[in-house]
C-alpha cells in the first residue's frame, strides 16, 4: 500500500519566518435554537517562541472559544468557523485534515484546563493518565510510560512522585491536581501551551506556585504560552503582551507595561480602575456601568458603546477597527487619543 | 464607615469539631475534623470585619456557626449581648432564637444556586416575611419587596420575574435584597463577589458599602481575594487551620503584617502593576496545609514556616499583642515585615 503523507507544519528548529502561532480574523459562531451566537468576531493575535501572551476578558468575551478553536476541540455542530485562519508555523491548521490535527493536538500545541478535577479521569491513576500521552503519541510500553510519568511528576515538583504515580486524582489536593494537568500538557514538549484560567480555582499561595512553575517551564523550553485569564494581577506578573477581549473582539492589544501605564480603550481603563488593590486602600471603586452584551444580540457599532463614558454618535453606527496606535499597540476605539490623554489624570 | 459603640456581635472561643467515624453501624469515633478551633472576636455596629484564609481554614464553617446553621462544639456567640448557644446545649430556643436570628442575615457565594429557580424574585425577597410576619404586615409586603429591589438597584417592576432572567450580578443583588428584608444589624457575606465578573464585582462591592452607610450594617466579609477584603474591611482576621493567627486594622494587617503566614499570603497576591514585577519579595510556601483532622502540635503553621524553632512544636502561641507590634498575632517570633509594597 502506498503511504500517503499528511501535510504538517514545519518541525521545530527548521525556522520559518513569522510567528510561532498566528490567529488571523477568526470568527466562531454557535448555531442554537435561539439564533446564531457570535462568540468570536474577527480575532487576530500572534505568539512568538518563549513569549507569554495574556488574553484578558470576562465570561462571554470569546477568550476560551478562541483557544478551543486553536486546539480544534470545538464540537461542530453547534460551532462553526465561517472565516479566519490559525497559522501554526505558517501552516493554516483549519485547512489541515483531522489526521494531521490529531498529531499536532497535545503534541505540539497543548492545553491546560481550568478545573483539574473534572478534566482528569477519576477511575485511572494519575500515572496512567500522564503515561497515556507517551503510549498514544510515542508508542511506548506501559512500563516505560510510567517511568516517564514519574519523571514528569518530579519536574512539576510533586513530592514523592515514585510513590504517588499509582494514586488516583481524588487523592491529590487542588494544587497538586493542577500540577498533574501541567505534567500531562508538557509531556510531549509542546511548542505552544494554552493555559485557560490555570489558577482560578486555586488558593493564592498555590496560585503563586503554579504560575512560577509555568514561567520556569516556558524559560527552559522556549515554549510560547497563551494565558487566558480575567485576573489583572496575574497578567501584570507574568505576561509580555496582552490582548483584551470584549464581546468576541480584541478591543486593545499592547505590551504589558504600556497597557497598565496608559490604557487606550475605555473598557481596559474601566477594568483597571475597577479592581481593588492589595497594596493600597482606595476610595470607592470605579464601576463600569451595565453588563456585558448578549452575544445573540451584540450592539451595533462599537459593542462597548452602551457602557462607555466616551461614547459619541458615531460609536453607535460605526464599528471601530483595531486602530494601530503605536508600533506594537492597537485600540478599537474611535476616541483612543482622548482615552490615552485622560489616563494621565 | 466608622464603627461605634458596643459590639453587636461577640464571639468567644468558638469551636466546631466534626466527628470522624469508622464503621457503618456502630460509627466508632476515631477523631475529629477541627474546622474551627477557638475563634474570638468582636464586631461593632457599622463595622466590617474581613476574614481571609485559604480553602479548608474554616472560614465558611465560621459563617455557618454565626448563622446558627451549625451548633458549635463549645464557645459562645452573643448578638446584642444575648447568647445564642448555651454551654449546656440549651441556649436560645424557639421564639427567642427566631427573634435573635432576625438580626443576622447572610449573603451567599453563588448567585446561580442560592436562589430557588421556581420562585419569582418577589417571592424570594419576600420569603423572610413569611417566617417573621411581624416585620411587615401582609398587605404591605409587595410594596416592601419593591422598595427593597429599588434599594439594591433593581427595577421594582421585575418583581414577577424568575432568577434565570437575571445576570449574575443582578442575582447577587437579589440575594442582598433578601438579606436586607428583615432589617438585620449584621450581614455575613460568604464570598459574595467571587463568582462575578471583574466589571460586576465593583458594582456589588460599592452597593454593599452604600448599604452599610445607609443602614449602619455590620459585615462579616469572608473572602479569599485579599484585595477585595482590604478594600471593604475596617479590620481583618487571618485564619489558618481553624484558628485566627492575626487580627488587626486593615492597615496593620496589610502594611505591617507580623505573622509569617499573613506575610506569605500577602506576598503571593499579584499586584496589577508590571513595574513591580521582580521587585517584590515572594514568599513561596512549600507543600499544602496539613489536614485539619490531625493538625501539627504547638503552632499549626510551623510545618510550613521558615522561622520555626523547637518552642513552636511544644507551645501553642496564643493570639495576643506582642512586643514591638501593635496588634494581635499568634506567633512566638512575630516581627513586622512589609511584603506588599516595593521599596
Amino acid at each position: 500500500m502506498k503511504k500517503t503523507s499528511t501535510p504538517m507544519p514545519p518541525a521545530r528548529g527548521t525556522h520559518a519566518d513569522g510567528p510561532l502561532l498566528a490567529v488571523d480574523d477568526l470568527h466562531v459562531e454557535f448555531v442554537t435554537r435561539q439564533g446564531v451566537v457570535k462568540a468570536v468576531n474577527g480575532v487576530s493575535y500572534s505568539l512568538n517562541p518563549g513569549e507569554t501572551l495574556a488574553v484578558l476578558g470576562e465570561s462571554g468575551s470569546g477568550k476560551s472559544v478562541t483557544a478551543q478553536a486553536i486546539m480544534g476541540i470545538l464540537d461542530s455542530p453547534p460551532a462553526r468557523i465561517p472565516r479566519g485562519e490559525i497559522r501554526f508555523r505558517g501552516t493554516d491548521l483549519l485547512k489541515l485534515p483531522e489526521e494531521s490535527r490529531t498529531r499536532i493536538r497535545g503534541q505540539r500545541v497543548a492545553m491546560i484546563f481550568q478545573d483539574a478535577l473534572s478534566a482528569l479521569n477519576p477511575v485511572f491513576t494519575v500515572g496512567a493518565q500522564i503515561g497515556e500521552m507517551f503510549r498514544v503519541h510515542r508508542g511506548m510500553s506501559k512500563r516505560d510510560a510510567e517511568k516517564k510519568a514519574v519523571e514528569l511528576m518530579d519536574r512539576v515538583r510533586i513530592p514523592g512522585a515514585r510513590q504517588r504515580v499509582r494514586d488516583y486524582p481524588h487523592q491529590f489536593s487542588g494544587g497538586m491536581r493542577q500540577r498533574i494537568m501541567i505534567a500531562m500538557s508538557i509531556a510531549l514538549d509542546p511548542e505552544v501551551l494554552i493555559a485557560d484560567e490555570p489558577t482560578t480555582a486555586l488558593d493564592v499561595t498555590v496560585q503563586a506556585q503554579v504560575m512560577e512553575l509555568l514561567a520556569e517551564l516556558r524559560r527552559e523550553s522556549d515554549m510560547g504560552l497563551i494565558l487566558i485569564t480575567h485576573d489583572l494581577g496575574v497578567v501584570a506578573d507574568v505576561a509580555d503582551k496582552i490582548a483584551v477581549m470584549y464581546a468576541g473582539r480584541i478591543v486593545e492589544n499592547a505590551p504589558v507595561r504600556d497597557i497598565y501605564r496608559a490604557p487606550a480603550h475605555p473598557y481596559t481603563k474601566g477594568l483597571l480602575n475597577s479592581i481593588p488593590r492589595v497594596d493600597r486602600k482606595g476610595r470607592e471603586l470605579y464601576a463600569i456601568k451595565g453588563m456585558p452584551p448578549n452575544l445573540l444580540d451584540i450592539p451595533p457599532g462599537c459593542s462597548f458603546h452602551p457602557r462607555c463614558p466616551y461614547r459619541q454618535d458615531d460609536c453607535v453606527t460605526d464599528t471601530p477597527p483595531l486602530y494601530e496606535i503605536g508600533p506594537t499597540r492597537g485600540s478599537a476605539c474611535h476616541y483612543w487619543r482622548e482615552v490615552l490623554d485622560g489616563s494621565h489624570g | 464607615m466608622a464603627a461605634t459603640g458596643e459590639p453587636v456581635l461577640e464571639v468567644r472561643d468558638l469551636v466546631k469539631h466534626f466527628p470522624l467515624t469508622q464503621g457503618v453501624l456502630l460509627k466508632k469515633p476515631i477523631g475529629a475534623i477541627k474546622a474551627v478551633d477557638g475563634v474570638s472576636f468582636d464586631l461593632r455596629r457599622g463595622e466590617t470585619l474581613g476574614i481571609v484564609g485559604e480553602s479548608g481554614c474554616g472560614k465558611s464553617t465560621l459563617a455557618k456557626l454565626l448563622m446558627a446553621l451549625e451548633r458549635p462544639t463549645s464557645g459562645s456567640v452573643r448578638i446584642n449581648g444575648r447568647e445564642i448557644f448555651h454551654p449546656k446545649g440549651g441556649g436560645l430556643k424557639g421564639r427567642e432564637l427566631k427573634q435573635v436570628r432576625r438580626s443576622i442575615q447572610m449573603v451567599m457565594q453563588d448567585p446561580y444556586t442560592s436562589l430557588n429557580p421556581r420562585m419569582t424574585v418577589g417571592d424570594i425577597v419576600g420569603e423572610p416575611f413569611e417566617i417573621h410576619p411581624e416585620v411587615v404586615p401582609k398587605g404591605d409586603r409587595r410594596r416592601k419587596v419593591q422598595e427593597l429591589l429599588e434599594v439594591v438597584g433593581l427595577n421594582p417592576d421585575h418583581v414577577n420575574r424568575y432568577p434565570h432572567q437575571f445576570s449574575g450580578g443582578q442575582r447577587q443583588r437579589i440575594g442582598i435584597a433578601r438579606g436586607l428584608a428583615l432589617q438585620p444589624e449584621i450581614i455575613v457575606c460568604d464570598e459574595p463577589v467571587s463568582a462575578l465578573d471583574v466589571s460586576i464585582q465593583a458594582q456589588v462591592v460599592n452597593l454593599l458599602e452604600r448599604l452599610q452607610d445607609e443602614f449602619g450594617l455590620a459585615y462579616i466579609f469572608i473572602a479569599h481575594d485579599l484585595s477585595v477584603v482590604r478594600h471593604i474591611s475596617d479590620r481583618v482576621g487571618v485564619m489558618y487551620l481553624g484558628k485566627v493567627v492575626e487580627l488587626g486594622k486593615d492597615t496593620e494587617i496589610y502594611d505591617r503584617p507580623v505573622h509569617p503566614y499573613t506575610q506569605a499570603l500577602l506576598s503571593a497576591v499579584p499586584v496589577p502593576d508590571p513595574d513591580s514585577r521582580g521587585r517584590r519579595q515572594r514568599i513561596i510556601l512549600q507543600g499544602d496545609p496539613p489536614s485539619p483532622a490531625n493538625p501539627p502540635s504547638g503552632c499549626r503553621f510551623r510545618t510550613r514556616c521558615w522561622k520555626a524553632q523547637d518552642i513552636c512544636a511544644t507551645q501553642e502561641p496564643p493570639l495576643q499583642i506582642r512586643p514591638g507590634t501593635g496588634h494581635a498575632s499568634a506567633c512566638h517570633f512575630a516581627e513586622t515585615r512589609d511584603v506588599v509594597h516595593t521599596h
